[in-house]
């Protein structure tokens, strides 16, 4: 089998019929001169002619050979030797990949890949052409080293990301250098601690380089895998207001043995120390923000492996109050209305209207409507139907109002239904473990005397909704859940008078704000990004050019997408905090962190790798390169001898 | 002590001699030299009938000194002598066109015109008479010998107007040539002897049979003996403008075998023919030819 190197230059083959053209030009251009007389040429002449037509042949046939041997030769036609070479011998073309991702950034690992590059560019020796490729979840260093020199220039200067990690992205962009190249022997050595994660469709790009004649070998560095990373957060209650005292939840994920700090700190301060332990993995930080605004923080942590991702940001706005609609008849609604008073414990405002003024509001400015003894029929079902659409909550306060619905259904599939076997009687209530969160830590202490409900005994209400409190004999005294896309409480507390006296009761108020917050619309989170990940952020604002500084107080500018609403800042290398600035004196800040697959350490063995990839081979056992194998034969030599012959043959017959 | 003027002897090399204008300075350049250089040959062309006397020259030869004359003037003088001659010379030149060619910068037909020039201006003289026929395919010109004195200038004349061109018939011409000269002389003939080879012999010979002394200057260029040209030419026949295409180098060995054997058989066959053959290079020097002719002239005393 032949194969050429360089197969374009056959186009020169063109250059073999430049002898045949000056040949033929060459016969015409035949000087003449006169001589004294031909009588003794005449009589040679004979003999000469036929030799001269021969020789004229010759002479053509050797100038295109020369032609064209020269042309086939810088071709390099190749052809597979019979016979096995020594790999030294060889010359080879060398990718080394080396995993500059966040988790290499665990104790000692990095050194480790180094010396393995080091270790690799010492066995593969002189003359061999080598390309080190550092990457992450990107191609983040790329170079051609010669020498020793080089090498360790281009390795003292490379540094750990806080990126992910993608395999297949570097094994493609060495593939193609790799392709390029003119050496016989190619190789792709891959250094990484080989996450899960980051082997994704590692497959199908190793198959595609495999069948290209590459060779593919792994060095799976290895390390201490004891690390702890936040996996995320959570604040409570989800709707900040400002003066309301709020838990913030930090998830951390700990595979270390005994207890680890966790420190929060807010706009660069620290406000608390926690200790997770194997008992109580689950730790808050209490703070009670005085002001509207946003706000952000970040925890922390340490004690383990890798440091890199023992930080974790967030940001989160407090809105200056929450608006509560509360439709119904005055008369009615006085003590609820009451409860929910500014200034008896949060900013509520509250806004109190009749049924019958509701088409003139607009409830969309409300984050929470609340329907006290109100018939949801005509406008009001309407009206109601349609905040629930954009994700409002509603309280359903149901009163006497009701007792004449009997049989008839009140809203979607709740309806009344008057029982048969009536009995009187008085009956416990019983809270129902459900994790409906208004009612976590109340249990029955401030419910257990609320047991005389009239209206139960001879009515009782059928719903497809989950019953979070009922009655011993099953009658749900709340239900909740989700209608036509937002939140619904139905709370008939207001059906009969003993019920009506609850807000008497000392858990009234308590158990109002808990559903209040619960049902009240949660402000639009700020977006939270990871590493590697542009910021998107919608600005309507029009004017000058928005800003972000950056972590390390690098001010950037954020390029407008093509719809013209969203503003992308691309390139966060850092984790941390960056200010999205959309207007002189408003800032957003937007958290963005380390990927938490990153962190998970969810790493492979070279045994788990080669059940993935079959044919793939272990760097690090090898002593040398490669050990044996069929070469290529460039008959460039070859053919240039021939051509030189032919030049040489050529002279001779010309002087003769 | 005696002092010869060298000077002259190199007008005996044709390449000095082409550069001098006028075939009477040329002539004379040439035999002066010649003679200068003749001091110590055993040839003399000097008649036996004393003449005059004239002072001693370096390069006059002592026992032609008057010791008599010295005894009673205590000057040298020399005895010129004065031949009385009754010889016919014909000098028949071949000017055909391939007498035209040239390889380095001298015609075999200048080369032939400086010694014809120099050969009259010697026998003249020597008061023999001169005649001169030129010739290509027929006879072109004919002077009939004389031993004038202003005979010279007229031989001169013709000879300055020689121009190459015609075919060769030189066979035909000696033929009929040998027919016209009726007294007997001595033929002296200058040519290429580009004919047939055998009717060349053939015509000669019939001048040798009627008594007559031949001498025939074989005039070539170097380049027809050597053959140097190189790369694929296209030939032209001076004379009959034949052309012919040759790669030169595939020839050469074949050429001079060819006109080496050409030159050994003219040679033997004049010589079997008693008849004087000098083979003449055109860049040779004239005092070969003149010595050939003196060789010859001293023959027929």
């Amino acid at each position: 089998m032949i194969h050429l190197l360089h197969p374009f230059y056959l186009f020169g083959l063109l250059l073999a019929s430049i002898p045949l053209i000056l040949h033929l030009l060459g016969r015409r251009r035949i000087r003449e001169r006169p001589f004294s007389s031909l009588l003794l040429l005449k009589e040679i002449k004979k003999s000469s002619s036929v030799w001269m037509r021969i020789k004229d042949l010759i002479l053509l046939l050797l100038r295109i050979c020369f032609l064209l041997f020269i042309v086939i030769g810088f071709s390099h036609p190749l052809v597979l030797s019979p016979v096995p070479f020594l790999g030294k011998e060889a010359p080879k073309d060398v990718a080394i990949l080396i995993d500059v991702s966040m988790s290499m950034g665990m104790d000692g690992l990095f050194e480790k890949a180094k010396h393995e590059v080091r270790r690799t560019f010492r066995i593969l020796g002189r003359g061999n052409r080598i390309i080190l490729i550092a990457f992450s979840d990107r191609i983040e260093e790329e170079k051609e080293i010669v020498d020793e020199a080089e090498l360790g220039s281009f390795l003292d200067n490379l540094r750990i990301t806080y990126r992910g990690t993608n395999i297949p992205l570097p094994l493609e962009v060495a593939e193609k250098k790799l392709l390029k190249k003119e050496g016989f022997i190619k190789e792709i050595i891959i250094i990484s601690d080989f996450q899960k994660s980051a082997l994704e469709n590692i497959e199908s790009v190793y198959n595609i380089i495999r069948k290209k004649k590459i060779n593919i070998y792994a060095s799976c560095i290895e390390g201490n895998k004891k690390n702890l990373f936040f996996s995320g957060w959570k604040i409570e209650p989800p709707f900040p207001l400002p003066g309301l005292r709020l838990k913030i939840y930090p998830k951390l994920v700990s595979n270390i043995e005994g207890s680890s700090p966790v420190e929060i700190f807010m706009n660069g301060v620290m406000k608390g120390v926690k200790k997770r332990t194997e008992e109580k993995t689950e730790v808050f930080f209490e703070i009670e923000p005085r002001e509207p605004g946003y706000k952000s923080g970040s925890f922390r942590t340490r004690g383990d492996s890798l440091d890199m991702d023992n930080n974790y940001y967030f940001s989160f706005y407090v809105q200056k109050s929450l608006n509560v609609l509360l439709v119904g008849k005055r008369n009615e609604y006085s003590y609820l209305a009451a409860a929910l008073s500014p200034g008896i414990e949060t900013p509520i405002n509250l806004k109190t209207i009749e049924p019958a003024e509701l088409p003139r509001i607009n409830p969309s400015q409300y984050d929470l409507l609340i329907l006290y003894n109100t018939k949801i029929d005509g406008y009001v079902k309407a009206r109601t139907m349609d905040f629930l659409a954009h994700g409002g909550g509603v309280l359903f306060v149901m009163g006497n109002e009701f007792t004449s619905e009997v049989n008839k259904i009140i809203l979607e599939d709740i309806h009344i239904v008057k029982k048969n076997d009536a009995k009187k009687g008085f009956f416990t209530l019983k809270m129902i473990d459900t994790g409906f969160e208004p009612l976590s830590g109340f249990k029955n202490k401030g419910l257990k005397n609320l047991y005389d409900a009239k209206f139960f005994q001879y009515f009782t209400i059928k719903s497809n909704m989950k019953t979070v409190i009922e009655s011993k004999n099953g009658d749900p005294l709340m239900i909740a859940g989700n209608i036509n896309g937002g939140k619904m409480v139905l709370f008939p507390f207001a059906l009969d008078s003993e019920w009506a006296q609850l807000p008497l009761k000392a858990i009234f108020v308590p158990l109002i704000y808990r559903l209040t917050f619960y049902l009240a619309t949660k402000p639009e989170k700020l977006p939270e990004f990871h590493i590697g990940e542009p910021i998107r952020i919608s600005s309507q604002k029009e004017g000058k050019t928005p800003l972000f500084i950056l972590p390390d107080e690098r001010k950037k500018s954020p390029i407008l997408s093509a719809t013209r609403k969203d503003y992308i800042l691309k390139g966060t290398d850092l984790p941390g905090i960056y200010k999205f600035i959309p207007q002189p004196g408003e800032t957003i800040p937007i958290a963005v962190n380390v990927k938490e697959e990153e962190s998970k350490l969810d790493v492979i063995s070279f045994e788990e790798l080669k059940l993935l990839l079959p044919d793939i081979k272990e760097s690090e056992k090898r002593e040398g390169f490669p050990t044996s194998g069929k070469r290529w034969i460039d008959l460039f030599p070859f053919f240039i001898i021939l051509s030189l012959m032919c030049l040489t043959a050529e002279l001779i017959l010309e002087n003769k | 002590m005696r002092h010869i003027d060298r000077s002259y002897i190199r007008y005996l090399d044709p390449k000095v001699i082409s550069k001098l204008k006028g075939l009477d300075l040329i002539a004379r350049m040439v035999v002066e030299g010649f003679l200068i250089g003749l001091h110590r040959s055993p040839y003399h062309g000097f008649s036996v009938e004393f003449a005059e006397h004239r002072e001693y020259r370096p390069g006059d030869e002592l026992r032609y000194v008057d010791w008599k004359v010295f005894g009673k003037t205590d000057r040298y003088y020399v005895k010129v002598f004065e031949e009385e001659t009754n010889l016919k010379a014909y000098l028949i030149i071949d000017k055909s066109g391939s007498m035209g060619f040239s390889s380095n910068g001298i015609s075999k037909l200048e080369y032939v015109k400086y010694l014809a020039s120099a050969l009259s201006f010697l026998l003249l003289r020597q008061k023999d008479a001169v005649g001169l026929l030129l010739f290509s395919k027929g006879l072109d010109s004919y002077i009939a010998p004389s031993s004038r004195k202003n005979h010279l200038n007229m031989l001169l004349k013709e000879l300055d107007q020689l121009k190459p061109g015609g075919e060769t018939s030189l066979s035909t011409v000696l033929f009929e040539l040998a027919e016209k000269i009726k007294r007997r002389g001595l033929i002296i003939l200058f040519s290429d002897l580009f004919d047939d080879y055998e009717n060349v012999v053939k015509s000669l010979k019939i001048f040798r049979h009627k008594k007559n002394e031949v001498l025939v200057f074989h005039t070539l260029d170097s380049a027809e003996i050597l053959f140097p040209f190189t790369g694929d030419m296209l030939f032209r026949d001076m004379e009959t403008n034949d052309k012919i295409t040759i790669d030169p180098k595939s020839i050469r060995k074949d050429y001079r075998e060819k006109i080496e054997n050409l030159l050994t058989s003219y040679k033997r066959d004049f010589r079997n023919a008693s008849i004087d053959y000098q083979f003449l290079r055109t860049d040779t020097a004239y005092d070969k030819a003149l010595l050939s002719y003196l060789a010859k002239r001293k023959k027929m005393k």
